[in-house]
């Protein structure tokens, strides 16, 4: 429709014009740095094991002392993976939601869904009669069972609400005041809970606040792998909608986005990403704002199509790094996992944000 | 064929105890090579009636026709390959160059990825030639003026590649001389690429001295004519409707648009 440019121009000096600017070769180092982090995450904890025996050992061997084998592959190898899959998901969800909401504050847990988890775990833990009392008394498998199923149940029925809401109501922001008044409202119930619990109950559920990754067997994994990568296959097929949405809803809208389509989509992806990290491993916080800003910082851009695999990736280092400095290699102390993500991610986040500052003045 | 048509458009906003109508029974046509500029008092429907336009807003009653099709009936995607818009304010967009966020425009034409093709670049290039912003091309747009990043938004919605272009007060926050670079490169952009351009402003002068034609838009209605049309006949102050207020145009033969030497000279104050 527009006659052809008439200008005379040299494409080669126009092509990946648009990356100017941007480092994309970083995501290969943080690929290359994801790496590193796992073979330390399988090697330190309370026993040091050489890394040729686990290399060894998930190939398929024997390694030469027979309780590191079941150390790799019963404990280390689900809790480095838990790691792995609650990073990228907490990191890519971040993503979403600062990008959709077009606020450099939102996190996965806006939309209410990690709230609607807690709320089951409360019901369970400090609502519940004796059986549940008992149950998780006894620390036992079919606890642990209990929690995740309360949380992902608690997560799933947020999750129905929030499409059924974002189905209906017409733009971001709106959304947003709801998720965050929802979760109000459910933190006032749980501290009413609490209010009325046993002092051992309230211990129980303010563990499970913590966060861990450590409490997901090889069984559940598979469960927890599928939802994730589902939320992150989804999460790509948003990459061009989320790259318009950039510059306001009006202008997405205006360039063929289909809106309704799109907020679905991200709202169901962050909303599976959140439940399941949520269910299985407690409220993790911070990972979820930090990882987007320090993407964006590193790569130098806000192009999704570099944030969105940056964020997997850094999502999974952070989550890495987090699990190994809790677990204090060499000791037999674990610290809370939230602690760790906060006080090792705060820092990094005002560094980056200090330098965009900087940059921009 | 036009570019824009309306068939009986009535605009405004649903409301639970009766609609709120702003205009009603408009039948405005809009072709190709054309500039035309709405002009009204606040809160009189300018805006409004461009989001019907635009398809971002369902009209109360009537139709909008893009190209001769009914809009109401097209895909989102569709609409964007015929009309493409400019806002009053221009987004921030972080961390985007300029090459970036003018390539956004590709949208409706390119991959699920967003890939541009080599014909892509070529729009993306020539549209940054065409508002002369290729020198903006590598910088942050968070870096650069309202009016630089309003130009880059101008070629954004070029590389769209719509015969139609419909711009919503795009000058409100420009400078006098960035206002009349704007209007001018509007009025290039509907000579040189065939583009029929309608924009919602509040600068009488440079409407009236640019567009071809003028969209009055009062409470009684909408009148139509050409600058001079709407001088001559007192439409224009009818419009703005202030009491001992007046327009006056001055007739210049030595103005470079010729045939285009109406222009708003002054507005008297006769309290002063």
């Amino acid at each position: 429709m527009l006659r052809p440019p008439r200008l005379p121009i040299v494409l080669s000096a126009w092509q990946g014009r648009e990356y100017a600017g941007a480092k994309p070769l970083l995501l290969v180092a943080l690929a290359l740095l994801m790496c590193l982090l796992l073979m330390l995450s399988l090697a330190l904890g309370s026993a040091s094991i050489p890394l040729e025996q686990i290399i060894a050992t998930l190939l398929g061997g024997e390694a030469e002392n027979a309780a590191w084998t079941n150390i790799v592959l019963k404990f280390r190898l689900p809790k480095t993976l838990t790691a792995m899959l609650a990073g990228m998901a907490l990191g890519v969800s971040g993503l979403l939601m600062q990008t959709y909401f077009r606020n450099p504050l939102a996190e996965p847990f806006v939309l209410g869904v990690s709230s609607g988890a807690s709320l089951g775990v409360a019901l369970v833990v400090l609502g519940a009669g004796t059986a549940g009392g008992i149950l998780l008394a006894g620390q036992n498998l079919a606890g642990d069972l209990l929690l995740t199923a309360a949380a992902g149940l608690g997560a799933a029925l947020t999750m129905t609400l929030v499409l059924l809401v974002a189905a209906r109501i017409p733009n971001g922001v709106t959304l947003l005041i709801l998720g965050l008044m929802f979760g109000y409202l459910v933190a006032a119930l749980v501290s009413l809970l609490l209010y009325f619990a046993l002092p051992e109950r309230i211990q129980a559920y303010i563990n499970w606040t913590f966060g861990s990754f450590s409490g997901v067997t090889s069984q559940q994994l598979p469960i927890l792998t599928l939802i994730v990568v589902a939320g992150l296959l989804l999460a790509a097929a948003q990459v061009k909608p989320l790259n318009a949405l950039l510059l306001s809803e009006d202008y997405a809208r205006s360039l063929g986005v289909p809106m309704r389509q799109t907020r679905l989509g991200i709202v169901l992806a962050t909303a599976l990403l959140v439940s399941a990290v949520t269910a299985f491993c407690g409220p993790i916080a911070f990972i979820g704002i930090a990882v987007p800003h320090i993407c964006r910082g590193l790569l130098s851009s806000s192009d999704h199509r570099l944030l969105l695999p940056g964020t997997i990736l850094a999502g999974a280092c952070v989550a890495l790094a987090a699990g190994l400095i809790a677990e204090l290699p060499g000791s037999n102390i674990v610290l809370p996992l939230n602690v760790v993500t906060a006080l090792m991610g705060a820092p990094v986040v005002m560094l980056v944000v200090l330098r965009q500052a900087r940059g921009l003045s | 064929m036009m570019a824009l048509e309306t068939r009986a458009l009535t605009i405004g906003y649903r409301r639970r105890r009766g609609n709120i109508v702003l205009a009603r029974d408009l039948d405005l046509q809009l072709g190709r090579g054309s500039l035309v500029g709405i002009l009204g008092a606040n809160g009189v429907g300018k805006s409004t009636l461009l989001r019907t336009l635009a398809c971002m807003q369902a009209p109360l009653a009537g139709q909008v026709l893009l190209d001769g099709e009914e809009a109401a009936r097209m895909l989102p995607l569709d609409v964007a390959r015929r009309l493409c818009i400019v806002l009053t304010a221009a987004p921030q967009a972080s961390l985007l160059n300029g090459y970036a966020l003018v390539a956004l425009g590709r949208y409706p034409h390119s991959d699920w990825l967003g890939r541009l093709s080599k014909s892509d670049h070529a729009q993306v290039a020539w549209a940054l030639q065409a508002v002369g912003a290729t020198d903006l091309a590598e910088q942050r747009v968070s870096q650069l003026s309202d009016g630089q990043r309003q130009k880059l938004m101008i070629a954004r919605a070029l590389t769209q590649d719509c015969p139609l272009m419909l711009l919503d007060e795009p000058t409100a926050f420009l400078d006098y001389p960035r206002r009349l670079e704007t209007l001018r490169l509007l009025r290039r952009l509907t000579r040189d690429a065939d583009r029929a351009v309608l924009v919602c402003t509040h600068e009488l002068d440079l409407a009236l001295r640019y567009c071809d034609e003028l969209w009055l838009m009062n409470e009684s209605g909408m009148k139509v004519g050409s600058p001079a049309a709407v001088l001559r006949d007192g439409s224009l102050s009818e419009t703005f409707g202030i009491d001992n207020f007046s327009f006056a145009a001055n007739h210049n033969k030595n103005d470079r648009l010729r045939g285009r030497s109406y222009r708003l000279w002054a507005v008297q104050d006769s309290n002063l």
